[in-house]
């Protein structure tokens, strides 16, 4: 077949008496699932979907520092096994986790383990059938699937991050294969979506990266009929991201399901005030959160030296010295209340709300979704 | 079947003017060759003067295992001679022709009298002495000093990978029963197979017959075997469908025994795979794997043994996903009903450090079984792993403590009575608590300690939601809530077994994991551990 | 060999038929339909009122007359293969 939109990947020419699936396992170009091979017509059936130049480059992306374009994008969404449509999506994520501020080489390259997390909002949900609603961010629905799973590849094979070598995972978590959900501005009316909160018109699709690095770990909450209540349940969990005795120096994704925003909507609570709820009840003086030879906790070390590239903690002086009163100082869990990101997603029965693990330091982005062809 | 009492399987092979049957009623030689091979070359005159010596009265048939060799080889030897067309192959399988060229002479009813293979001058001569006899004519005049005394035989074709298995899906006796699909010349295999919604929205390897036999080739046990019956569908799990479903996941074949006693686990009665998979809090399978075999396969214990990019573990764990979606029929929006789901549910699977954590016990021992068993656990979870970050802890109480607080938010920071609960301890976090002389037991007795509070603080309030309704009243028998109940001390996990700790992750990085629990005991599930088949003579 | 078509085994319980997706559905109709008759009693009576009607109303589309030849079994390779490269489109007369 003749090529009019591939542009200059290079071709590799597998014998016929090759296994394909096996080859791109040897090539090494998996997560250590299958692959769709990306034959050149899949790839045009990708790029058919954009108005951009397959030669266009979104980024330089570290490790490797290679120019991402948006061909070599459409290769690794058919590898990833996305539907033609999704490239849209697929290119706004590369956009977003390959925008300066994402730091992506610190997400990657940290033993914590971070991986980037995709919201969907906008009309883009329904057009290509992304699941906002029951098992959301488990398995089954191919847009999720391959569109968190397409980004990864795009991190591994064109970014060049792979486990064992820059991406030095500890332990590692099933998100880091692909997690990418809807939200489901349909089901909480009274709530502002997520993207329009990040200041996009409420028609616009819109995809949001997050690093997180673990979860999510759910909380369990069937009995609670206030919200404050609920929202204190919420807190309590909230406080024991990361260490229940240590602030939380990064962004945190909270994600509620229908029964539990009913709850709390029946009692006209907005987004903003469970915000303030969490911050409330999982604020503690800094007394009981300082570690011991009998207890974990904020590192002592943290009191006379705070490093200068996490936000600044209430406990120090402008110098940087220890306030008098340190220890009397309501540690906030969260520096901002604007760290925690709260969508509603899930299936209609069930009272849980799922809480993702925050990585201290990284910067979410949001990126415009480019209309269909 | 090579034995001279049974006679050699019947076959019709076209020999370009003619269909040849066996047996013919003569005594016959076959001389199975293929055009490529230098030994079959070098056996060629000697084949050409049998057939020109003996043919009236003995058959003598080359067999040509691929159909432009056979004319190439015909018209350089001048053979005028039959030469059978077995390019598909199947004759060669049928008669397991390892090596070419293999001479068989049979008697007339297709006993076999003799045979020999690769080229040995010896053994051609006492052929044509052989043929001399039978025929009652003179031996053929061989200058046998022309010839090596002997030159080993090439691979035959129905043996080469692909081949094979394809030819031993399509014989008689094939192990291959499940419906096959044929894929049209235009249809898009991979998509195909989401069409087919056998998928868990990521790609497939296709599962075809050469792949699934293969996959079989790792289990002595007979495909057909019914391991297990799942719901919702009570549809047999045979040994073959699960080897399709890994086929599926991407397994290579070294993983099915794997696979196989994982399959196993879940279906295990205690287990409750329904109950977990058809709960709205979205239980899935962990599988946890000891023992020798996850060196020989590569299962990953050590960096992101819980996260992408290592085949064994991503696949596994897959493939017993794909195992209760096909032939047990849960799919979300189906039976599945988890709320919000977690993408522990698309796989996870991996395997204890044990030989990073030398002085704990792994948990396929704590669990009965020997050391150098290899055992797979599976135990349901419903998310995670969520981390704990300790980094300057350096005694066992306060490092303990902190993956005690940790373990105590599971479900609700107020509820208590947690099931199985699977705890990741990374190497660096392992060496503060071994370093001090502590076991996972002294590790399990610090978590219950730091869990542990009087009722009062377990119970909801107009704060926070916590204990209440059905699970306050398992902590009342039946009875109205007293003073003295508010005082009973109240653990966070019912029993100190039920945390599940093992040793995992890379070398660097001072963050333990814990996973979520379902319901254990009576209505939930229970862990199970299965001992991992090993086959001498492959897999490592 | 290679044109033999790829054959993959069913991972379910076989209880569903094995699906597949339509071809996708052209706007216009032009070139040759192809009218199938499947050997059921009136399929000639139903096929020949709609040859006239495509004739009719369809001028510049021609038909072109096919027959399985029995209903008990699917269509014999030659048969579909006939269709496949002479015609663009093919209505069945199906059921009696």
């Amino acid at each position: 077949m003749t090529s009019q939109r591939i542009g200059r990947a290079r071709q590799l020419t597998i014998s016929a008496s090759d296994d394909v699936d096996e080859f791109l396992f040897d090539q090494g170009l998996t997560d250590g699932l299958p692959v769709v091979p990306p034959t050149p017509a899949r790839v045009e059936r990708m790029l058919a979907q954009t108005r951009r130049d397959p030669l266009e480059e979104i980024g330089i992306l570290p490790p490797n520092l290679a120019p991402l374009t948006v061909e070599k994008t459409a290769i690794n969404a058919v590898m990833a096994g996305c539907k033609a449509e999704y490239f849209p999506t697929v290119l706004a994520g590369v956009e977003a986790i390959a925008d300066d501020s994402y730091g992506l080489h610190g997400s990657g390259a940290t033993t914590m383990g971070g991986a980037p997390v995709l919201i969907v909002n906008g009309p883009v949900r329904e057009r290509i059938g992304i699941n906002s609603a029951q098992n959301a961010l488990g398995q089954g629905n191919r847009a999720n699937a391959t569109i968190g799973r397409a980004v990864r590849l795009v991190i591994r094979n064109v970014a060049g991050h792979r486990p064992g070598g820059t991406e030095r995972a500890t332990i590692g978590w099933p998100g880091k294969f692909t997690l990418c959900f809807g939200e489901w501005e349909e089901r909480a009316p009274t709530w502002t979506p997520m993207h329009v909160e990040r200041g996009f018109a409420a028609g616009d699709s819109v995809i949001t990266a997050m690093t997180q690095s673990g979860g999510p770990t759910q909380l369990i909450d069937e009995t609670s009929r206030t919200a404050k209540a609920l929202a204190g349940s919420i807190g309590l969990k909230v406080a024991g991201q990361q260490h229940p005795r240590i602030p939380s120096m990064g962004e945190l994704i909270v994600v509620i399901s229908p029964e539990h925003y009913d709850t709390l909507a029946a009692d006209g609570w907005t987004k903003d005030d469970v915000r303030r709820r969490i911050q409330q009840v999982a604020a503690r003086p800094l007394r009981d959160l300082l570690e011991s030879d009998q207890m974990g906790g904020f590192p002592k070390s943290a009191l006379d030296s705070w490093p200068p590239f996490l936000p600044p903690l209430p406990i120090h002086n402008p110098d940087g010295s220890l306030r008098d009163d340190a220890m009397d100082v309501i540690m906030p869990k969260f520096g901002n209340d604007s760290m925690i990101t709260i969508v509603v997603a899930g299936g209609g029965a069930g009272k849980f709300t799922s809480i993702l693990d925050p990585l201290a330091g990284q910067v979410s982005v949001s990126k415009k979704i480019e209309d269909p062809v | 079947m090579t034995t001279a009492s049974s006679a050699l399987p019947n076959f019709a092979l076209d020999d370009g003017t003619a269909q040849r049957r066996f047996p013919s009623g003569r005594s016959t030689l076959l001389c199975f060759v293929k055009e490529d091979c230098p030994t079959c070359r070098l056996s060629m005159p000697l084949i050409r003067e049998m057939q020109d010596r003996y043919g009236e009265h003995v058959d003598v048939w080359a067999v040509g295992q691929d159909s432009e060799g056979n004319a190439v080889l015909i018209d350089e030897y001048g053979l005028s001679g039959p030469m059978l067309d077995d390019s598909a192959l199947k004759v060669s399988f049928a008669y397991e022709i390892d090596t070419v060229p293999t001479l068989i002479l049979t008697d007339g009813d297709g006993h076999e009298q003799r045979r020999f293979h690769g080229f040995g001058r010896d053994d051609f001569r006492d052929m044509t002495t052989e043929l001399s006899r039978l025929s009652g004519l003179g031996v053929a005049a061989v200058n046998w000093d022309d010839y090596p005394e002997m030159m080993p035989g090439c691979g035959s074709k129905s043996m080469e990978p692909g081949i094979y298995e394809r030819l031993k899906a399509e014989a008689e006796g094939s192990p291959i029963r499940a419906r096959r699909i044929e894929v049209g010349q235009n249809e898009d295999v991979y998509e195909l197979l989401y069409e087919q919604g056998v998928t868990d929205g990521l790609p497939v390897m296709p599962p075809t017959p050469e792949r699934v036999v293969r996959m079989l080739e790792y289990t002595s046990r007979d495909p057909q075997e019914q391991i297990a019956v799942l719901p919702p569908n009570l549809a047999p799990v045979t040994i073959e469908k699960v080897a399709i479903n890994a086929v599926l996941a991407g397994c290579k074949p070294e993983y099915f025994p794997v696979v196989l006693a994982a399959t196993e686990a879940i279906a295990d009665e205690r287990f409750n795979v329904h109950g977990a998979i058809a709960t709205t809090m979205g239980g899935a399978p962990v599988l946890i794997v000891n023992g020798p075999i996850r060196e020989q396969i590569g299962l990953n214990s050590g960096q992101g043994a819980l996260g992408q990019g290592f085949r064994a573990n991503a696949t596994i764990g897959r493939a017993v996903r794909l195992v209760i979606r096909n032939i047990g029929g849960h799919r979300p929006g189906g039976t599945e009903r988890s709320t919000i789901g977690w993408p522990g549910k698309y796989t996870l699977c991996f395997a204890e450090a044990e030989e990073r954590a030398p002085t704990w016990t792994p948990l396929h021992v704590e669990r009965g079984f020997q050391p150098q068993d290899s055992v797979v656990t599976a135990v349901i979870q419903t998310a995670g792993p969520s981390q704990v970050i300790d980094q300057t802890s350096r005694t066992p109480e306060a490092l303990g403590g902190s993956i005690g607080l940790k373990a105590a938010m599971a479900r609700h920071a107020k509820l208590p009575a947690i099931g199985e609960t699977v705890i990741i301890v990374s190497p660096e976090h392992y060496d503060t608590l071994a370093r001090a002389g502590w076991t996972k037991d002294d590790l399990r007795r610090r978590i219950q300690e730091v869990g542990e509070k009087p009722l009062r603080e377990w119970l909801a309030d107009e704060e926070s939601g916590g204990l209440a309704g059905a699970t306050l009243q398992q902590f009342l028998h039946g009875k109205d809530l007293t003073e003295a109940d508010l005082d009973r001390p109240i653990r966070k996990f019912r029993e100190d077994a039920w945390l599940m700790i093992v040793v995992a992750g890379g070398g660097a990085g001072k963050w333990s994991g814990v996973m979520d629990a379902f319901g254990t005991g009576a209505g939930g599930t229970m862990a199970v551990s299965r001992k991992i088949e090993t086959i001498a003579g492959v897999g490592a | 060999m290679t044109t033999e078509n790829l054959v993959i085994l069913d991972p379910t319980d076989e209880r569903e038929p094995v699906r597949r997706e339509l071809t996708q559905r052209p706007e216009t109709i032009s070139g040759t339909i192809a009218l199938l008759d499947i050997s059921k009693p009136r399929g000639d009576v139903f096929l020949n009122r709609l040859e006239s009607l495509i004739a009719e109303r369809l001028p510049g589309v021609a038909t072109k007359r096919y027959m399985k030849p029995t209903v008990a079994r699917p269509a014999p390779e030659d048969v579909k293969q006939a269709i496949r490269q002479e015609a663009d489109f093919v209505i069945e007369a199906l059921a009696d």
